[in-house]
């Protein structure tokens, strides 16, 4: 068992990717509405339903129903954005939060009246991707663990890249800087924070999916996406890098702490560590510091 | 007292040539109780640089808000009067509206994006200006203009100097393709000489661009150099107006405004004493 601290730091990896894919969607809403999107979680559950709903209805078409969860969740963001978010725009950013805090029980209680409260597990359907990759001999990883990690990565050098050098992704910048003078500059910037919603609301689709092909879904899964705000915070809420950094702090006491300490203790760990991480550096380890009074 | 006397300011009073911005009567309210502008007439006539100077609080930022729409932001509202732009009414309109009319602001503070690039600065900015050829075109010759930010292309914007932020926030104004060009405090916080270069170039910028300019200032002497015409404005009214030359011949302009009076009276509690003595004008 020579593999044993590189599969602990395999799981950790596959932990942080998960991280990684949630918390950039905290980051995305921050950046663009200020506020710390308490609904993540029950948006993931939902877009993780879409997905389940079109595994069902094509039965069994993996592609299609990825797409039916992505475009479902990009619209209900965009929806929630225009819906919700806009009208409260002006107001503390506290009356933001508080709104998203009601978004998530009403999420909740549709999806759980769609859906029931019954636990599903997609996977069933995709019974092949649960196949383990050999790495090398003795070491191997689960397909669809290899792909939420290849995912994160690709988020992770992808979309800091298109933040910087796109054309959206500058009027996102600006718009997040300075909404008034990017207005006056020509910038739609609703149709820009619609489109951030949109994005982060299938980042977490996107975790949703792989979180219910990976362990199950069902409408109590909504704390796994909560946690997501955990890394995004000790990464600063407004730097995208930061939720890499923060992801691997917080898989890495997670994973710790189900391993060597008690797996109960590790549903807590990512709440821990934000607690450590709030009191030495309220702003995160990449934030800015005048982002402070904001969150 | 002797500031406005033998002048008529009359809100139909023509200006020469068409303007492409008509002010009339303005009142803005804030709050619905207190009055910040009160029957406020100007004119900007087409291809004219033409400045509002005055004090803090006079109204000058105000009349500004109320032209580019901002008023809402901050409670206040349109009671009288009207706002024209090449012959259509703007008053009340939402400010991305006005601005797709080519009216664009450079705003008092916060005029330009810290956290982007130079370049991305210029890029943000595209309002009306939809032809990419032209666009780059235009900022071209921004960089002909200005070469400071051509060096600069690829630094934050956050880093830049006073100056080149002001630079910067002009060229990124003039790229939405403006008709009238609104100035907010070109000189705030800028060195003299660095100021008088500026309003060098924003006169080059007229020419070039073929655009008429608003500017609001409070550093009189600098404005009055470029302008072709000018207002001056205090407790929320319009008190006198004239060419440059009148505005730079009439004594007590040149004590109160441009500071180079001069029968040895200096003392500021007697200024005080005069402006209250003629609050009754309007």
């Amino acid at each position: 068992m020579g593999y044993a601290h590189v599969s602990l730091m395999l799981v950790i990896l596959i932990q942080a990717s998960f991280y990684v894919l949630l918390g950039m969607g905290y980051v995305l809403i921050y950046r663009a509405t200020r506020v710390l999107n308490l609904a993540h979680g029950d948006l993931m559950v939902f877009g993780a339903f879409l997905f389940y709903q079109g595994l069902v209805i094509t039965s069994g078409s993996v592609p299609l129903a990825i797409t039916t969860g992505i475009l479902g969740a990009a619209l209900t963001g965009a929806i929630v954005y225009l819906g919700l978010m806009r009208p409260l725009a002006g107001y503390p950013v506290a009356v933001g939060v508080l709104a998203t805090i009601a978004l998530a029980i009403v999420l909740r209680s549709v999806t759980t009246a769609i859906w029931s409260g019954q636990t599903r597990y997609p996977a069933e359907y995709i019974g092949q991707l649960a196949r383990p990759i050999e790495l090398v001999s003795g070491l191997s990883i689960s397909a669809i663990d290899a792909v939420i990690v290849l995912t994160a990565l690709i988020c992770i050098l992808g979309l800091p890249l298109l933040l910087r050098r796109s054309a959206i992704g500058v009027e996102m910048r600006g718009v997040s800087e300075n909404a008034l003078l990017a207005a006056q500059r020509g910038i739609n910037i609703h149709s820009v924070n619609a489109l951030s919603w949109a994005a982060a609301t299938v980042m977490a689709a996107i975790a949703g999916i792989f979180f219910s092909l990976k362990v199950r879904l069902g409408p109590d899964i909504w704390y796994v996406g909560l946690a997501g705000f955990a890394p995004a915070l000790i990464g600063g809420m407004d730097s995208l890098r930061g939720v890499a950094i923060g992801a691997l702090i917080v898989a890495t006491a997670e994973v710790l702490a189900a391993r060597f300490i008690a797996p109960q203790i590790a549903l807590a760990a990512p709440f821990l560590v934000l607690l450590v991480a709030l009191w030495i550096r309220p702003w995160g380890l990449f934030g800015s510091r005048e982002e402070l009074e904001r969150i | 007292m002797a500031i406005t006397a033998g002048l008529q300011v009359s809100p139909t009073r023509e200006i020469e040539g068409s303007a492409i911005l008509t002010v009339a009567n303005l009142e803005v309210v804030y709050s619905r109780v207190i009055v910040a502008v009160q029957g406020v007439s100007l004119k900007v006539p087409e291809h004219s640089i033409v400045t509002v100077l005055g004090t803090n609080g006079a109204g000058k930022s105000t009349t500004v808000r109320a032209i580019s729409g901002f008023l809402p932001v901050d409670d206040a509202e349109i009671r009288k009067g009207s706002i024209h732009f090449r012959g259509q009414s703007i008053g009340g309109l939402p400010p991305y509206q006005i601005a797709r009319f080519g009216i664009v602001l450079v705003p008092e503070r916060r005029k330009i994006f810290e956290t982007l690039t130079v370049w991305d600065n210029l890029r943000i900015a595209h309002v009306r200006n939809d032809k990419p050829s032209n666009w780059n075109q235009q900022a071209e010759r921004l960089f002909g203009v200005f070469p400071a930010l051509a060096a600069r292309r690829e630094q934050l914007a956050g880093y830049l100097s006073g100056g080149e932020r002001q630079m910067l926030a002009i060229a990124q104004g003039l790229l939405c393709d403006p008709k009238l060009l609104i100035v907010d405090e070109l000189s705030l916080g800028l060195a003299p000489n660095l100021v008088h270069d500026l309003m060098e170039r924003i006169q080059q910028l007229r020419h070039e661009f073929g655009i008429s300019i608003l500017l609001i200032e409070q550093d009189a002497l600098s404005a009055i150099e470029i302008a072709d015409y000018g207002y001056i404005m205090e407790g929320g009214r319009i008190v006198f107006e004239g060419s440059p030359e009148k505005l730079r011949n009439h004594k007590d302009v040149q004590e109160f405004y441009l500071g180079s009076g001069g029968d040895g009276r200096t003392s500021y509690r007697e200024v005080k004493q005069y402006r209250r003595s003629r609050r009754w004008w309007g």
